[in-house]
């Protein structure tokens, strides 16, 4: 009788009952999309530098070498050597060395200089495919675009371009005696990559030839034709091992400046991983922030969902009284509302749930192929059961013993 | 006027007592305070509850339900001494050996008919099995039409909630039937029709019928008449 009488006691409040639902719905929502946003944006950053073992550059700050190699924010303090770089590249042991030469810029997206290794990095990390239109540079001023760089400016391979000097949003110096030509747009990767543009280590040597040299050269050249284009020097290098377990050994010896036996150019050696870790205990208060908009969310819905169930419970004391006089004892007004509570709470929850996961469906892929963002929606089983069961019950068991307090206080009566 | 001496509905000592009252006194820190020397009613009797509005009839009913506590004296009710008995401890007893009807009939809007009778028996503790088909009978006996059985309390007009109402009161075949003015949110032909049903029903039944009302007409069908006026005083 109890569970009849709960049934028809909401649905006789069915649009109360679905506000109700409503809010612990979209607070769930709200928490889950917060608690994905944020480990979303740890794997974008985690994934930014997949597949990179090492990163090199000239001796910097751990943090600094990251951002301006990985992340492309900020710029290095000095270069190292085009010889360092080679060192290291045909080190034994060595699976792949990526160069970075950076410094300019195109419409507010910063340009790097690097060579074929940065596609078979991007293929052998991300496991996908590198370009969604077109092909890797092979000539000297081809360019390819990163995903956001070719949305945002509407590029198409076959297109010409000008690059600018400096990492500025609006440089006063255009490398405008040549232009470049697309030839591809990569695939979205979710990472900063997206928001460059890649040219040749020989096309960003050539650009800052001067003009009468640069006018020189043939109209087209491929890659590795003209070796005077091979620059002095890079400002930083990924390097991939062919056996991780070297790792340390590698890093210890770039560091301690073994570098060749003709050069002792002093460089630094940072395991990304660590970097990044450090670089994210540095921003634990985005951690702190997306947890409080989460619990703010939660504490909304609980004041928003407390305050309708206390609203509709002063409006029923009179049907409880009732039940009272007719001989029900209080523990079963006790049970009967902390059933409905329960039952609200727990659909809500489910609702919000079922909610994020139909979101998430329906749109993870077209934001991964908009954005290249990829945001897995992780809901721990045990513990979104765990949810699902205490939450409603103590809720539940809340609102039943304050509805009965406030009928104690009121002497049931016939008044 | 309000009077000391004991009282005795019947007059005869032999007949089982429904309600036994000896020196009993209730007080609300905010609200009435009274006492009842002495009141007896014997099983079986309807009695006629008169008093006007205000005067404590309704909180004299709530007292002899159990609902409200005593501040002293004795009060037996079915045999029950419920001046020992805190309000929450009497509920199941209530459910069992009381119907009770309200002023306002009081159903729940969201249940149907039979539910709402239904709700009575299961706090009587009886099975719902046992009870439907009683229930249906009871209403059946009192010109409800079947294709109201399910209707919710809500959509009833106020005659067939009338019927409704007293058909709760009697599912559980009470000994004691508590009728707090039923009849005052009445016409006169419905107030009559209901006087009538509740009547042949309490009869049939041999139930004790304590009814009170403000509207003095009514009180020529009762076997007594008690003026609360006469028998209680004010502390």
């Amino acid at each position: 009788m109890i569970w009849r009488l709960a049934v028809k006691s909401l649905l006789s409040r069915r649009f109360s009952a679905a506000v109700c639902i409503a809010m612990v719905a979209l607070s769930t929502l709200a928490l889950l999309a917060v608690d994905t946003l944020y480990r979303g944006t740890q794997s974008a950053f985690g994934r930014s530098v997949q597949g990179i073992d090492l990163i090199v550059g000239a001796p910097t700050g751990d943090i600094n070498l990251l951002l301006f190699s990985a992340f492309h924010v900020g710029a290095p303090s000095r270069e190292l050597s085009w010889q360092s770089f080679s060192h290291w590249r045909d080190a034994p042991g060595i699976a792949r060395a990526v160069p970075l030469m950076l410094g300019d810029t195109h419409k507010g997206f910063r340009v790097i200089g690097t060579n074929s290794a940065l596609f078979d990095h991007l293929q052998q990390s991300y496991n996908a495919e590198v370009f969604t239109q077109g092909e890797a540079f092979t000539h000297v001023f081809d360019v390819t675009l990163g995903h956001e760089v070719a949305r945002t400016l509407g590029y198409r391979p076959g297109d010409e371009l000008i690059l600018s000097h400096g990492l500025g949003n609006h440089s006063f110096h255009r490398h405008d005696a040549r232009t470049f030509t697309v030839t591809g747009v990569l695939a979205a990767t979710g990472t900063p990559i997206d928001k460059t543009l890649q040219i040749s280590v020989e096309g960003i040597e050539a650009i800052h030839w001067p003009a009468a040299k640069l006018a020189s050269l043939p109209e087209r050249p491929a890659i590795g034709d003209i070796a005077v284009l091979q620059p002095n020097s890079v400002s930083a290098f990924y390097l991939t091992l062919a056996n991780k377990v070297r790792t340390f050994q590698i890093l210890r010896a770039i560091n301690q400046g073994q570098t060749s036996p003709s050069q002792s150019e002093p460089l630094l050696a940072i395991l990304p991983g660590v970097a990044m870790t450090q670089l994210w205990s540095m921003l634990d208060w985005v951690e702190a922030a997306l947890l409080g908009l989460g619990l703010l969310a939660v504490a909304l819905a609980a004041i928003g969902v407390a305050s309708a169930l206390l609203g509709h419970l002063d409006r029923r004391l009179g049907e409880f009284q009732l039940l009272q006089i007719l001989g029900a004892r209080r523990r079963f007004i006790h049970t009967l509302l902390g059933l409905e509570t329960a039952a609200l709470i727990a659909i809500g929850l489910i609702a919000g749930t079922a909610l994020t996961i139909a979101l998430e469906r329906g749109f993870s892929h077209w934001v991964q192929s908009q954005w290249g963002l990829n945001w897995p929606l992780q809901i721990n089983g045990p513990w979104l059961s765990g949810a699902l069961l205490v939450i409603p019950l103590i809720s539940g068991f809340l609102v039943g013993a304050v509805g009965a307090w406030r009928l104690r206080q009121q002497s049931g009566s016939f008044c | 006027m309000p009077s000391n001496d004991s009282i005795n509905t019947t007059g005869t000592a032999d007949i089982p007592r429904a309600i036994d009252i000896t020196g009993l006194e209730y007080g609300h820190p905010k609200g009435q305070h009274w006492q009842l020397p002495r009141w007896q009613v014997p099983a079986g009797q309807t009695v006629f509850l008169a008093a006007p509005s205000g005067a404590g009839k309704s909180t004299l009913l709530s007292v002899l339900a159990g609902l409200l506590p005593v501040s002293a004296g004795q009060l037996s009710v079915l045999g029950e001494p419920l001046h020992h008995r805190r309000a929450a401890q009497t509920a199941p007893w209530r459910a069992r050996q009381l119907g009770i009807i309200f002023q306002n009939l009081n159903l729940l809007d969201y249940l149907s008919s039979l539910d709402n009778i239904l709700l009575a028996a299961h706090f009587a503790g009886r099975r719902k099995s046992d009870t439907t088909a009683a229930a249906r009978e009871l209403l059946a006996r009192l010109n409800l039409p079947e294709a109201l059985v399910h209707r919710r309390a809500s959509e009833l007009s106020l005659g067939q909630r009338q019927r409704v109402a007293i058909a709760r009161a009697l599912i559980n075949n009470p000994p004691l039937i508590l009728a707090d003015e039923p009849t005052s949110a009445l016409d006169e032909d419905n107030s009559r029709d209901f006087m009538a049903l509740l009547f042949a029903l309490v009869r049939e039944r041999g139930c004790t019928l304590l009814f009170a009302s403000h509207d003095q007409r009514l009180s020529d069908a009762f076997d007594q008449r008690l003026n609360l006026n006469d028998v209680s005083l004010p502390l």
